[in-house]
Protein backbone atom coordinates (compact mmCIF):
# COMPACT_ATOMS: atom_id res chain seq x y z
CA UNK A 1 0.00 0.00 0.00
CA UNK A 2 1.13 3.54 -0.68
CA UNK A 3 1.48 6.45 1.91
CA UNK A 4 -2.03 7.39 1.86
CA UNK A 5 -1.46 11.15 2.23
CA UNK A 6 1.95 11.36 0.09
CA UNK A 7 0.56 9.07 -3.06
CA UNK A 8 -2.62 11.70 -3.44
CA UNK A 9 -1.83 15.46 -4.08
CA UNK A 10 -5.41 15.80 -3.13
CA UNK A 11 -5.58 14.06 0.40
CA UNK A 12 -1.98 16.25 1.06
CA UNK A 13 -3.65 19.63 0.24
CA UNK A 14 -6.50 18.80 2.54
CA UNK A 15 -3.90 17.38 5.46
CA UNK A 16 -2.03 20.81 4.58
CA UNK A 17 -4.69 22.89 4.95
CA UNK A 18 -6.27 21.38 8.09
CA UNK A 19 -2.95 21.97 10.05
CA UNK A 20 -3.27 25.65 8.65
CA UNK A 21 -6.09 25.64 10.15
CA UNK A 22 -4.84 24.12 13.26
CA UNK A 23 -1.91 26.67 13.36
CA UNK A 24 -4.19 29.30 13.78
CA UNK A 25 -6.36 28.21 16.14
CA UNK A 26 -3.15 27.07 18.14
CA UNK A 27 -1.98 30.78 17.64
CA UNK A 28 -5.28 32.54 18.88
CA UNK A 29 -5.75 30.77 21.60
CA UNK A 30 -2.45 31.58 23.32
CA UNK A 31 -3.05 35.07 22.64
CA UNK A 32 -6.31 35.67 23.87
CA UNK A 33 -6.61 32.92 26.95
CA UNK A 34 -2.70 33.02 27.89
CA UNK A 35 -2.33 36.58 26.55
CA UNK A 36 0.76 35.83 24.70
CA UNK A 37 1.78 39.14 22.36
CA UNK A 38 0.50 38.03 18.53
CA UNK A 39 3.68 37.44 16.94
CA UNK A 40 5.19 34.64 19.79
CA UNK A 41 1.69 32.86 19.71
CA UNK A 42 1.62 32.94 15.63
CA UNK A 43 5.38 31.72 16.16
CA UNK A 44 4.82 28.87 18.81
CA UNK A 45 1.24 27.87 16.71
CA UNK A 46 3.40 27.93 13.54
CA UNK A 47 6.38 26.17 14.10
CA UNK A 48 5.03 23.53 17.02
CA UNK A 49 2.36 22.49 14.39
CA UNK A 50 4.59 22.34 11.52
CA UNK A 51 6.82 19.56 12.60
CA UNK A 52 3.65 17.70 13.92
CA UNK A 53 2.61 18.07 10.59
CA UNK A 54 5.97 16.50 9.31
CA UNK A 55 6.01 14.17 11.81
CA UNK A 56 2.29 12.80 10.69
CA UNK A 57 3.74 11.62 7.71
CA UNK A 58 5.92 9.99 9.65
CA UNK A 59 4.52 7.86 11.86
CA UNK A 60 2.78 6.00 8.73
CA UNK A 61 6.32 3.94 8.04
CA UNK A 62 6.51 2.43 11.41
CA UNK A 63 2.87 1.06 11.26
CA UNK A 64 3.56 -0.02 7.81
CA UNK A 65 6.27 -1.85 8.86
CA UNK A 66 6.02 -3.32 12.28
CA UNK A 67 3.98 -6.17 11.73
CA UNK A 68 1.91 -7.06 14.17
CA UNK A 69 0.69 -10.69 13.81
CA UNK A 70 4.30 -11.33 14.35
CA UNK A 71 3.75 -10.60 18.37
CA UNK A 72 1.85 -8.30 19.55
CA UNK A 73 3.87 -6.90 22.60
CA UNK A 74 6.52 -6.65 20.20
CA UNK A 75 4.62 -4.81 17.78
CA UNK A 76 2.96 -2.82 20.68
CA UNK A 77 7.34 -1.99 22.32
CA UNK A 78 8.54 -0.97 19.06
CA UNK A 79 5.48 1.31 18.38
CA UNK A 80 6.17 3.20 21.69
CA UNK A 81 10.19 3.39 20.96
CA UNK A 82 9.39 4.59 17.77
CA UNK A 83 6.57 7.47 19.45
CA UNK A 84 9.31 8.27 22.11
CA UNK A 85 11.70 9.24 19.50
CA UNK A 86 9.33 10.96 17.74
CA UNK A 87 8.38 12.69 20.35
CA UNK A 88 11.30 14.23 21.80
CA UNK A 89 12.48 14.98 18.29
CA UNK A 90 9.73 16.84 17.62
CA UNK A 91 10.08 18.88 20.88
CA UNK A 92 13.78 19.14 20.52
CA UNK A 93 13.50 20.75 17.08
CA UNK A 94 10.27 23.25 17.97
CA UNK A 95 12.28 24.55 20.91
CA UNK A 96 15.40 25.06 18.88
CA UNK A 97 13.77 26.77 16.29
CA UNK A 98 11.82 28.86 18.75
CA UNK A 99 14.27 30.12 21.11
CA UNK A 100 16.83 31.37 17.62
CA UNK A 101 13.68 33.16 16.46
CA UNK A 102 12.44 34.50 20.14
CA UNK A 103 13.95 36.44 22.58
CA UNK A 104 14.63 34.72 26.10
CA UNK A 105 11.95 36.53 27.89
CA UNK A 106 9.40 35.30 24.98
CA UNK A 107 10.99 31.99 24.78
CA UNK A 108 10.47 31.46 28.88
CA UNK A 109 7.23 32.83 28.79
CA UNK A 110 6.13 29.92 26.46
CA UNK A 111 8.20 27.54 27.36
CA UNK A 112 7.32 26.93 31.43
CA UNK A 113 7.21 23.61 32.54
CA UNK A 114 3.57 23.36 32.91
CA UNK A 115 3.61 23.85 29.41
CA UNK A 116 6.18 21.45 28.27
CA UNK A 117 3.83 18.65 30.00
CA UNK A 118 0.67 19.48 28.41
CA UNK A 119 2.90 19.77 24.67
CA UNK A 120 3.83 16.45 25.71
CA UNK A 121 1.01 14.77 26.29
CA UNK A 122 -0.50 16.11 23.57
CA UNK A 123 1.95 15.21 21.28
CA UNK A 124 1.49 11.58 22.44
CA UNK A 125 -1.86 11.78 21.90
CA UNK A 126 -1.83 13.03 18.26
CA UNK A 127 0.34 9.94 17.63
CA UNK A 128 -1.62 7.61 18.56
CA UNK A 129 -4.31 9.31 16.46
CA UNK A 130 -2.39 8.82 13.42
CA UNK A 131 -1.44 5.46 14.09
CA UNK A 132 -4.82 4.37 14.63
CA UNK A 133 -5.92 6.05 11.62
CA UNK A 134 -3.04 4.67 9.49
CA UNK A 135 -3.86 1.34 10.88
CA UNK A 136 -7.55 2.12 10.12
CA UNK A 137 -6.52 3.01 6.66
CA UNK A 138 -4.65 -0.67 6.02
CA UNK A 139 -7.57 -2.48 7.18
CA UNK A 140 -10.02 -1.08 5.06
CA UNK A 141 -6.95 -1.53 2.35
CA UNK A 142 -7.29 -4.85 3.03
CA UNK A 143 -10.66 -5.68 2.95
CA UNK A 144 -10.82 -4.31 -0.58
CA UNK A 145 -8.03 -5.92 -1.89
CA UNK A 146 -9.91 -9.06 -0.94
CA UNK A 147 -12.72 -8.29 -2.05
CA UNK A 148 -10.94 -7.65 -5.62
CA UNK A 149 -9.48 -11.04 -4.75
CA UNK A 150 -12.69 -12.51 -4.68
CA UNK A 151 -14.10 -10.66 -7.54
CA UNK A 152 -11.80 -12.08 -9.88
CA UNK A 153 -12.18 -15.84 -8.15
CA UNK A 154 -16.01 -14.92 -9.29
CA UNK A 155 -14.67 -14.31 -12.98
CA UNK A 156 -12.82 -17.17 -12.92
CA UNK A 157 -15.66 -19.46 -12.15
CA UNK A 158 -18.06 -18.11 -14.49
CA UNK A 159 -15.37 -18.72 -17.15
CA UNK A 160 -14.96 -22.19 -16.17
CA UNK A 161 -19.04 -22.75 -16.47
CA UNK A 162 -18.68 -20.80 -19.43
CA UNK A 163 -16.14 -23.15 -20.77
CA UNK A 164 -18.06 -26.31 -19.38
CA UNK A 165 -21.05 -25.42 -20.72
CA UNK A 166 -19.01 -24.78 -24.35
CA UNK A 167 -17.53 -28.30 -23.94
CA UNK A 168 -21.31 -29.45 -23.55
CA UNK A 169 -22.77 -27.66 -26.78
CA UNK A 170 -19.31 -28.64 -29.27
CA UNK A 171 -20.03 -30.40 -31.74
CA UNK A 172 -17.44 -32.92 -30.87
CA UNK A 173 -19.63 -34.09 -27.59
CA UNK A 174 -23.40 -32.75 -28.48
CA UNK A 175 -23.96 -33.55 -31.59
CA UNK A 176 -22.05 -36.90 -31.70
CA UNK A 177 -23.78 -37.53 -28.37
CA UNK A 178 -26.92 -36.69 -30.28
CA UNK A 179 -26.25 -38.62 -33.22
CA UNK A 180 -25.74 -41.67 -30.74
CA UNK A 181 -29.39 -41.17 -29.19
CA UNK A 182 -30.88 -41.59 -32.40
CA UNK A 183 -28.95 -44.88 -33.10
CA UNK A 184 -30.04 -45.67 -30.15
CA UNK A 185 -33.82 -45.21 -30.73
CA UNK A 186 -33.83 -47.87 -33.81
CA UNK A 187 -31.39 -50.53 -31.89
CA UNK A 188 -31.93 -49.87 -28.30
CA UNK A 189 -35.37 -47.67 -27.43
CA UNK A 190 -34.55 -47.69 -23.49
CA UNK A 191 -30.65 -47.08 -24.13
CA UNK A 192 -32.19 -44.13 -25.97
CA UNK A 193 -33.97 -42.83 -22.81
CA UNK A 194 -30.82 -43.90 -20.64
CA UNK A 195 -28.88 -41.32 -22.23
CA UNK A 196 -31.40 -38.61 -23.11
CA UNK A 197 -31.70 -38.43 -19.44
CA UNK A 198 -28.08 -38.49 -18.56
CA UNK A 199 -27.79 -36.02 -20.80
CA UNK A 200 -30.39 -33.91 -19.70
CA UNK A 201 -28.65 -34.78 -16.08
CA UNK A 202 -25.30 -33.55 -17.17
CA UNK A 203 -26.39 -30.68 -18.78
CA UNK A 204 -28.99 -29.37 -16.12
CA UNK A 205 -26.20 -29.75 -13.23
CA UNK A 206 -23.81 -27.10 -14.72
CA UNK A 207 -26.44 -24.68 -15.44
CA UNK A 208 -27.98 -24.97 -12.04
CA UNK A 209 -25.21 -25.16 -9.52
CA UNK A 210 -23.07 -21.89 -10.07
CA UNK A 211 -23.51 -20.40 -6.92
CA UNK A 212 -22.30 -23.08 -4.86
CA UNK A 213 -19.01 -23.07 -4.73
CA UNK A 214 -17.96 -26.41 -3.16
CA UNK A 215 -20.24 -29.94 -3.23
CA UNK A 216 -19.72 -32.87 -1.82
CA UNK A 217 -17.20 -35.14 -4.10
CA UNK A 218 -20.28 -37.65 -3.68
CA UNK A 219 -22.29 -35.42 -5.93
CA UNK A 220 -19.22 -34.27 -8.41
CA UNK A 221 -18.52 -38.09 -9.05
CA UNK A 222 -22.34 -38.88 -9.75
CA UNK A 223 -22.24 -36.19 -13.03
CA UNK A 224 -18.83 -36.94 -14.14
CA UNK A 225 -19.97 -40.74 -14.55
CA UNK A 226 -22.85 -39.45 -16.39
CA UNK A 227 -20.55 -37.87 -18.67
CA UNK A 228 -17.95 -40.80 -18.98
CA UNK A 229 -20.98 -42.92 -19.60
CA UNK A 230 -22.71 -41.02 -22.60
CA UNK A 231 -18.83 -41.25 -24.35
CA UNK A 232 -18.68 -44.78 -23.60
CA UNK A 233 -21.69 -44.94 -25.62
CA UNK A 234 -20.43 -43.18 -28.35
CA UNK A 235 -17.06 -44.91 -27.98
CA UNK A 236 -17.93 -48.78 -27.03
CA UNK A 237 -15.06 -50.57 -26.02
CA UNK A 238 -12.57 -47.90 -26.61
CA UNK A 239 -13.33 -46.39 -23.34
CA UNK A 240 -13.17 -47.75 -20.17
CA UNK A 241 -13.81 -45.87 -16.47
CA UNK A 242 -12.52 -47.04 -13.10
CA UNK A 243 -13.19 -45.56 -10.36
CA UNK A 244 -11.44 -46.54 -6.96
CA UNK A 245 -11.42 -45.76 -2.94
CA UNK A 246 -13.89 -42.28 -3.95
CA UNK A 247 -16.33 -43.47 -0.98
CA UNK A 248 -14.39 -42.55 1.83
CA UNK A 249 -14.05 -39.39 0.37
CA UNK A 250 -17.48 -38.67 -0.74
CA UNK A 251 -18.33 -36.50 1.73
CA UNK A 252 -15.26 -34.24 1.26
CA UNK A 253 -15.73 -31.10 -0.65
CA UNK A 254 -14.89 -29.85 -3.91
CA UNK A 255 -15.53 -26.84 -6.07
CA UNK A 256 -18.13 -27.58 -8.61
CA UNK A 257 -16.95 -28.68 -12.12
CA UNK A 258 -13.43 -28.64 -10.85
CA UNK A 259 -12.69 -32.28 -12.69
CA UNK A 260 -14.81 -31.82 -15.56
CA UNK A 261 -12.10 -30.15 -18.24
CA UNK A 262 -9.71 -33.04 -16.61
CA UNK A 263 -12.05 -35.44 -17.75
CA UNK A 264 -12.76 -33.72 -20.95
CA UNK A 265 -8.83 -33.91 -21.97
CA UNK A 266 -8.59 -37.34 -20.82
CA UNK A 267 -11.37 -38.13 -23.41
CA UNK A 268 -10.07 -35.25 -26.57
CA UNK A 269 -6.37 -36.83 -25.73
CA UNK A 270 -6.81 -40.39 -24.94
CA UNK A 271 -10.04 -41.30 -26.79
CA UNK A 272 -10.53 -39.08 -29.60
CA UNK A 273 -6.77 -40.06 -30.66
CA UNK A 274 -6.25 -43.28 -30.08
CA UNK A 275 -7.30 -46.52 -31.94
CA UNK A 276 -6.65 -48.65 -29.01
CA UNK A 277 -8.83 -49.16 -25.98
CA UNK A 278 -8.48 -46.33 -22.98
CA UNK A 279 -8.62 -46.66 -19.73
CA UNK A 280 -9.30 -43.51 -17.54
CA UNK A 281 -8.85 -44.70 -13.75
CA UNK A 282 -9.29 -42.16 -10.76
CA UNK A 283 -8.32 -42.47 -7.30
CA UNK A 284 -9.06 -40.51 -4.26
CA UNK A 285 -7.52 -40.53 -0.62
CA UNK A 286 -7.12 -38.56 1.70
CA UNK A 287 -3.52 -36.67 2.47
CA UNK A 288 -2.59 -34.25 5.54
CA UNK A 289 -6.50 -33.40 5.58
CA UNK A 290 -6.51 -33.12 2.31
CA UNK A 291 -8.62 -34.42 -0.66
CA UNK A 292 -6.41 -35.57 -3.20
CA UNK A 293 -7.92 -36.87 -6.67
CA UNK A 294 -5.79 -38.73 -8.85
CA UNK A 295 -6.82 -39.27 -13.26
CA UNK A 296 -5.02 -41.31 -15.24
CA UNK A 297 -4.88 -42.16 -18.58
CA UNK A 298 -3.22 -43.92 -21.40
CA UNK A 299 -2.48 -42.85 -24.62
CA UNK A 300 -1.02 -43.37 -27.92
CA UNK A 301 2.30 -41.55 -27.86
CA UNK A 302 2.28 -41.26 -31.50
CA UNK A 303 -0.61 -39.51 -31.33
CA UNK A 304 -0.22 -35.70 -32.31
CA UNK A 305 -0.32 -32.53 -29.97
CA UNK A 306 -2.84 -30.36 -31.06
CA UNK A 307 -2.58 -26.72 -30.94
CA UNK A 308 -5.10 -24.74 -27.80
CA UNK A 309 -4.30 -28.31 -25.44
CA UNK A 310 -3.68 -26.96 -22.01
CA UNK A 311 -6.08 -24.36 -21.55
CA UNK A 312 -8.38 -26.61 -19.82
CA UNK A 313 -5.80 -27.89 -17.02
CA UNK A 314 -4.49 -24.01 -16.90
CA UNK A 315 -8.08 -23.17 -15.94
CA UNK A 316 -8.28 -26.01 -12.81
CA UNK A 317 -4.86 -24.09 -11.51
CA UNK A 318 -5.67 -20.96 -11.72
CA UNK A 319 -9.30 -21.71 -10.26
CA UNK A 320 -7.36 -23.55 -7.36
CA UNK A 321 -4.86 -21.09 -7.25
CA UNK A 322 -7.40 -18.44 -6.38
CA UNK A 323 -9.55 -20.66 -4.06
CA UNK A 324 -6.66 -21.11 -1.59
CA UNK A 325 -3.72 -19.20 -3.03
CA UNK A 326 -1.23 -22.09 -3.95
CA UNK A 327 0.21 -23.40 -6.62
CA UNK A 328 1.38 -26.68 -5.64
CA UNK A 329 -2.24 -27.88 -6.03
CA UNK A 330 -2.16 -29.64 -9.40
CA UNK A 331 0.68 -31.89 -10.52
CA UNK A 332 1.24 -33.51 -13.98
CA UNK A 333 3.28 -36.60 -14.62
CA UNK A 334 3.50 -38.01 -18.05
CA UNK A 335 5.25 -41.70 -17.95
CA UNK A 336 5.69 -43.91 -20.94
CA UNK A 337 2.33 -43.71 -22.56
CA UNK A 338 0.17 -42.92 -19.25
CA UNK A 339 -0.85 -39.12 -18.68
CA UNK A 340 -1.52 -38.36 -14.55
CA UNK A 341 -3.34 -35.48 -13.34
CA UNK A 342 -3.35 -35.19 -9.42
CA UNK A 343 -4.95 -32.65 -7.55
CA UNK A 344 -5.39 -31.92 -3.92
CA UNK A 345 -7.91 -29.83 -2.82
CA UNK A 346 -7.61 -28.61 0.94
CA UNK A 347 -10.66 -28.94 3.01
CA UNK A 348 -12.26 -25.87 4.41
CA UNK A 349 -13.27 -26.33 8.34
CA UNK A 350 -16.75 -25.64 8.54
CA UNK A 351 -18.05 -24.93 12.07
CA UNK B 1 -32.37 -55.70 -61.38
CA UNK B 2 -30.31 -52.72 -60.72
CA UNK B 3 -26.70 -54.27 -59.71
CA UNK B 4 -25.96 -54.33 -55.83
CA UNK B 5 -23.99 -51.30 -55.51
CA UNK B 6 -21.02 -52.42 -52.26
CA UNK B 7 -20.73 -49.95 -49.43
CA UNK B 8 -18.20 -49.32 -46.77
CA UNK B 9 -19.06 -47.56 -43.66
CA UNK B 10 -16.00 -45.42 -41.96
CA UNK B 11 -16.84 -44.17 -38.35
CA UNK B 12 -14.73 -44.90 -34.76
CA UNK B 13 -18.18 -44.26 -33.39
CA UNK B 14 -20.07 -47.57 -33.08
CA UNK B 15 -23.58 -46.09 -32.88
CA UNK B 16 -22.69 -44.23 -35.76
CA UNK B 17 -21.91 -47.44 -38.00
CA UNK B 18 -25.07 -48.68 -36.64
CA UNK B 19 -27.95 -46.08 -37.88
CA UNK B 20 -25.93 -46.01 -41.59
CA UNK B 21 -26.38 -49.54 -41.31
CA UNK B 22 -29.93 -48.96 -39.70
CA UNK B 23 -30.95 -46.75 -42.73
CA UNK B 24 -28.84 -48.96 -45.24
CA UNK B 25 -31.51 -51.72 -44.84
CA UNK B 26 -34.41 -50.15 -46.66
CA UNK B 27 -32.36 -49.55 -50.18
CA UNK B 28 -32.11 -53.16 -50.95
CA UNK B 29 -29.52 -51.97 -53.87
CA UNK B 30 -26.86 -51.33 -51.38
CA UNK B 31 -25.16 -54.02 -49.50
CA UNK B 32 -22.97 -52.87 -46.66
CA UNK B 33 -19.82 -54.79 -47.11
CA UNK B 34 -17.77 -54.01 -44.50
CA UNK B 35 -17.55 -51.26 -41.22
CA UNK B 36 -13.97 -49.43 -39.93
CA UNK B 37 -13.67 -47.97 -37.04
CA UNK B 38 -10.17 -45.65 -38.59
CA UNK B 39 -8.22 -45.01 -41.87
CA UNK B 40 -5.94 -48.16 -41.38
CA UNK B 41 -8.96 -50.41 -41.20
CA UNK B 42 -10.70 -48.39 -44.09
CA UNK B 43 -7.56 -48.20 -46.50
CA UNK B 44 -7.58 -52.12 -46.40
CA UNK B 45 -11.25 -52.74 -46.85
CA UNK B 46 -10.63 -50.57 -49.74
CA UNK B 47 -8.58 -52.47 -51.01
CA UNK B 48 -9.97 -55.68 -50.79
CA UNK B 49 -13.62 -54.77 -51.23
CA UNK B 50 -13.67 -52.17 -54.24
CA UNK B 51 -16.56 -50.30 -53.17
CA UNK B 52 -18.79 -48.36 -54.71
CA UNK B 53 -20.01 -45.52 -52.19
CA UNK B 54 -18.40 -44.53 -48.76
CA UNK B 55 -19.72 -43.31 -46.26
CA UNK B 56 -16.99 -41.38 -44.11
CA UNK B 57 -16.56 -40.07 -41.07
CA UNK B 58 -13.97 -37.21 -40.91
CA UNK B 59 -12.76 -36.53 -37.18
CA UNK B 60 -11.08 -39.98 -36.52
CA UNK B 61 -8.32 -40.81 -34.55
CA UNK B 62 -4.83 -40.58 -36.07
CA UNK B 63 -5.76 -40.13 -39.81
CA UNK B 64 -8.73 -37.82 -40.65
CA UNK B 65 -11.26 -38.69 -42.84
CA UNK B 66 -9.90 -36.40 -45.70
CA UNK B 67 -6.20 -37.25 -45.06
CA UNK B 68 -7.63 -40.86 -45.87
CA UNK B 69 -9.27 -39.95 -49.04
CA UNK B 70 -6.26 -38.83 -50.02
CA UNK B 71 -4.26 -40.91 -50.06
CA UNK B 72 -6.68 -43.77 -51.67
CA UNK B 73 -6.11 -44.51 -55.43
CA UNK B 74 -9.21 -46.27 -56.66
CA UNK B 75 -12.26 -44.06 -57.28
CA UNK B 76 -15.60 -44.11 -54.88
CA UNK B 77 -18.21 -41.99 -54.41
CA UNK B 78 -17.92 -40.65 -50.79
CA UNK B 79 -20.61 -38.94 -48.76
CA UNK B 80 -19.48 -37.42 -45.46
CA UNK B 81 -20.71 -38.04 -42.30
CA UNK B 82 -19.68 -35.46 -39.75
CA UNK B 83 -20.55 -33.20 -36.32
CA UNK B 84 -18.39 -30.60 -38.17
CA UNK B 85 -20.45 -28.31 -40.95
CA UNK B 86 -16.53 -26.36 -41.51
CA UNK B 87 -15.87 -28.40 -44.07
CA UNK B 88 -19.09 -28.58 -45.91
CA UNK B 89 -18.81 -25.64 -48.30
CA UNK B 90 -16.19 -27.12 -50.51
CA UNK B 91 -17.16 -30.37 -50.41
CA UNK B 92 -20.73 -29.30 -51.76
CA UNK B 93 -19.17 -27.27 -54.32
CA UNK B 94 -16.78 -30.62 -55.86
CA UNK B 95 -17.79 -33.86 -55.77
CA UNK B 96 -19.00 -35.24 -53.11
CA UNK B 97 -22.12 -36.87 -52.92
CA UNK B 98 -23.41 -35.44 -49.96
CA UNK B 99 -22.66 -34.31 -46.41
CA UNK B 100 -24.73 -35.65 -43.72
CA UNK B 101 -24.65 -33.46 -40.57
CA UNK B 102 -24.96 -35.86 -37.70
CA UNK B 103 -27.28 -36.03 -36.35
CA UNK B 104 -29.23 -36.38 -39.29
CA UNK B 105 -33.05 -37.46 -39.98
CA UNK B 106 -34.18 -40.64 -42.29
CA UNK B 107 -35.49 -38.22 -44.99
CA UNK B 108 -32.36 -36.70 -45.62
CA UNK B 109 -30.51 -39.88 -45.72
CA UNK B 110 -33.13 -40.80 -48.50
CA UNK B 111 -31.76 -37.80 -50.09
CA UNK B 112 -28.38 -38.75 -50.30
CA UNK B 113 -29.07 -42.08 -51.24
CA UNK B 114 -31.13 -40.24 -54.31
CA UNK B 115 -28.36 -38.44 -55.11
CA UNK B 116 -25.90 -42.07 -54.97
CA UNK B 117 -28.63 -43.67 -57.55
CA UNK B 118 -28.38 -40.60 -59.91
CA UNK B 119 -24.51 -40.81 -59.76
CA UNK B 120 -24.80 -44.68 -60.00
CA UNK B 121 -26.57 -44.69 -62.86
CA UNK B 122 -24.74 -42.89 -64.64
CA UNK B 123 -21.62 -44.82 -64.08
CA UNK B 124 -18.59 -42.57 -62.86
CA UNK B 125 -16.82 -42.62 -59.54
CA UNK B 126 -15.85 -39.74 -58.70
CA UNK B 127 -12.43 -38.75 -56.62
CA UNK B 128 -12.76 -35.52 -54.66
CA UNK B 129 -10.07 -33.78 -54.69
CA UNK B 130 -9.10 -33.51 -50.85
CA UNK B 131 -6.60 -30.59 -51.68
CA UNK B 132 -9.32 -28.06 -52.76
CA UNK B 133 -11.25 -29.10 -49.46
CA UNK B 134 -8.26 -28.60 -47.32
CA UNK B 135 -7.50 -25.55 -48.89
CA UNK B 136 -10.19 -23.88 -47.02
CA UNK B 137 -8.88 -24.64 -43.85
CA UNK B 138 -6.28 -22.30 -42.48
CA UNK B 139 -4.60 -24.37 -40.40
CA UNK B 140 -1.57 -25.27 -41.08
CA UNK B 141 -0.92 -28.91 -41.20
CA UNK B 142 0.54 -30.83 -38.40
CA UNK B 143 1.38 -33.99 -39.78
CA UNK B 144 1.41 -36.08 -43.25
CA UNK B 145 -0.58 -39.25 -44.10
CA UNK B 146 0.87 -41.36 -46.75
CA UNK B 147 0.21 -44.83 -47.34
CA UNK B 148 2.80 -47.99 -47.90
CA UNK B 149 0.82 -50.71 -49.79
CA UNK B 150 -2.43 -51.10 -48.19
CA UNK B 151 -0.99 -49.48 -44.96
CA UNK B 152 -1.45 -46.05 -43.63
CA UNK B 153 1.90 -44.28 -42.15
CA UNK B 154 0.77 -40.99 -40.17
CA UNK B 155 4.36 -39.06 -40.12
CA UNK B 156 4.93 -36.10 -38.03
CA UNK B 157 6.43 -33.12 -39.86
CA UNK B 158 9.73 -33.45 -37.43
CA UNK B 159 10.74 -36.64 -39.33
CA UNK B 160 10.64 -35.71 -42.86
CA UNK B 161 13.94 -34.87 -44.35
CA UNK B 162 12.19 -33.25 -47.29
CA UNK B 163 9.64 -33.16 -50.04
CA UNK B 164 10.71 -33.50 -53.79
CA UNK B 165 9.37 -32.65 -56.44
CA UNK B 166 8.08 -35.73 -59.37
CA UNK B 167 6.66 -34.67 -62.75
CA UNK B 168 3.08 -34.88 -60.77
CA UNK B 169 4.05 -36.30 -57.63
CA UNK B 170 5.62 -35.25 -54.79
CA UNK B 171 8.51 -37.60 -52.79
CA UNK B 172 8.49 -37.33 -49.10
CA UNK B 173 11.37 -38.69 -47.59
CA UNK B 174 11.95 -39.69 -44.02
CA UNK B 175 15.75 -40.85 -42.61
CA UNK B 176 14.53 -44.27 -43.65
CA UNK B 177 12.13 -44.34 -46.05
CA UNK B 178 9.67 -42.25 -48.91
CA UNK B 179 6.69 -42.03 -50.18
CA UNK B 180 4.96 -40.57 -52.72
CA UNK B 181 1.76 -38.05 -52.41
CA UNK B 182 -0.46 -36.69 -54.62
CA UNK B 183 -0.22 -32.69 -54.12
CA UNK B 184 1.71 -30.26 -55.47
CA UNK B 185 5.15 -28.67 -54.37
CA UNK B 186 2.85 -25.48 -54.61
CA UNK B 187 0.10 -27.21 -52.05
CA UNK B 188 2.55 -28.13 -49.69
CA UNK B 189 4.70 -24.80 -49.68
CA UNK B 190 1.45 -23.42 -48.50
CA UNK B 191 0.17 -25.99 -46.02
CA UNK B 192 3.55 -26.60 -44.02
CA UNK B 193 4.88 -24.75 -41.34
CA UNK B 194 6.95 -21.50 -42.65
CA UNK B 195 9.07 -21.27 -40.52
CA UNK B 196 10.25 -24.85 -40.26
CA UNK B 197 9.94 -25.74 -43.94
CA UNK B 198 11.59 -23.89 -46.63
CA UNK B 199 11.12 -24.27 -50.83
CA UNK B 200 15.10 -24.23 -51.39
CA UNK B 201 14.69 -25.01 -54.80
CA UNK B 202 12.21 -25.87 -57.28
CA UNK B 203 12.37 -29.24 -56.79
CA UNK B 204 12.82 -29.45 -53.04
CA UNK B 205 11.31 -28.26 -49.65
CA UNK B 206 13.61 -28.75 -46.94
CA UNK B 207 12.58 -29.06 -43.32
CA UNK B 208 15.47 -26.71 -42.16
CA UNK B 209 15.64 -28.48 -38.38
CA UNK B 210 17.43 -30.91 -40.24
CA UNK B 211 20.16 -29.15 -42.25
CA UNK B 212 23.31 -29.84 -40.85
CA UNK B 213 25.16 -27.20 -42.95
CA UNK B 214 25.41 -25.07 -46.13
CA UNK B 215 27.89 -26.07 -48.42
CA UNK B 216 29.15 -23.80 -51.16
CA UNK B 217 28.43 -25.49 -54.60
CA UNK B 218 29.70 -22.91 -57.47
CA UNK B 219 30.04 -19.62 -57.85
CA UNK B 220 27.07 -18.09 -56.38
CA UNK B 221 24.76 -21.64 -55.40
CA UNK B 222 25.06 -23.61 -52.37
CA UNK B 223 24.64 -27.12 -50.99
CA UNK B 224 21.95 -28.23 -48.28
CA UNK B 225 23.57 -30.96 -46.52
CA UNK B 226 21.40 -33.36 -44.46
CA UNK B 227 23.69 -36.04 -43.63
CA UNK B 228 26.65 -37.40 -45.67
CA UNK B 229 24.26 -38.73 -48.42
CA UNK B 230 21.74 -36.28 -48.93
CA UNK B 231 22.76 -32.90 -49.93
CA UNK B 232 19.96 -30.86 -51.43
CA UNK B 233 20.78 -27.80 -54.03
CA UNK B 234 19.40 -24.64 -52.74
CA UNK B 235 18.89 -21.87 -55.52
CA UNK B 236 19.66 -17.80 -55.24
CA UNK B 237 15.66 -17.17 -54.04
CA UNK B 238 15.70 -20.32 -51.81
CA UNK B 239 19.03 -18.71 -49.95
CA UNK B 240 17.69 -15.65 -49.42
CA UNK B 241 14.29 -18.01 -47.51
CA UNK B 242 16.38 -19.88 -45.81
CA UNK B 243 18.89 -16.77 -44.38
CA UNK B 244 15.47 -15.41 -42.89
CA UNK B 245 13.87 -18.50 -41.45
CA UNK B 246 17.74 -19.79 -40.17
CA UNK B 247 18.37 -15.87 -39.60
CA UNK B 248 22.17 -15.99 -40.39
Amino acid sequence: MNHPILSRLKVFRLYALLWAVVVLIHSVVLWNFYNIEPIAALMDGFVFNFFLFVFGIEIWYPVFYIDIKKGLIKGITQHIFAGAILIWLWQFLSQTVLSFFLDDRLFSILYTNESLTVRVVLGGLMFLVFTLVYYMLIFFDNIQQKEKEQETMQRLLRETELKALKAQLNPHFLFNSLNSISSLTITDSDGARDMINKLSDFMRYSLKKNENAFLPLREEMKNMARYLEIEKVRFGDRLNCVVENCNECSDLKIPVLLLQPLYENAIKHGVYESIEPVTIRTFCKVVDGELEISIINNFDPEGIVHKGEGVGLENVKSRLYYLFNRQDLVEVNIENNFFEVVVRIPQLIEK
Amino acid sequence: MSPIHKVIIVDDEPPARAILKAYLKKFSEFEVVTECANGFEALKAIKEYQPDVLFLDIQMPKVTGLELLDVIDDPVNVVFTTAYDQYAIKAFELNAIDYLLKPFSEERFADAINKLKIKLTNGTKDVISVQTIQEEIPEKLDRVVVKKGSQLKVLRLDDILYFEAQSDYVMVHTKEERFLKSNTMAWFEKQLPEQQFVRIHRSYIVNSDKIEKLEPYDKDTHLAVLSQEVKLKISRTGYKKLKEVLRF
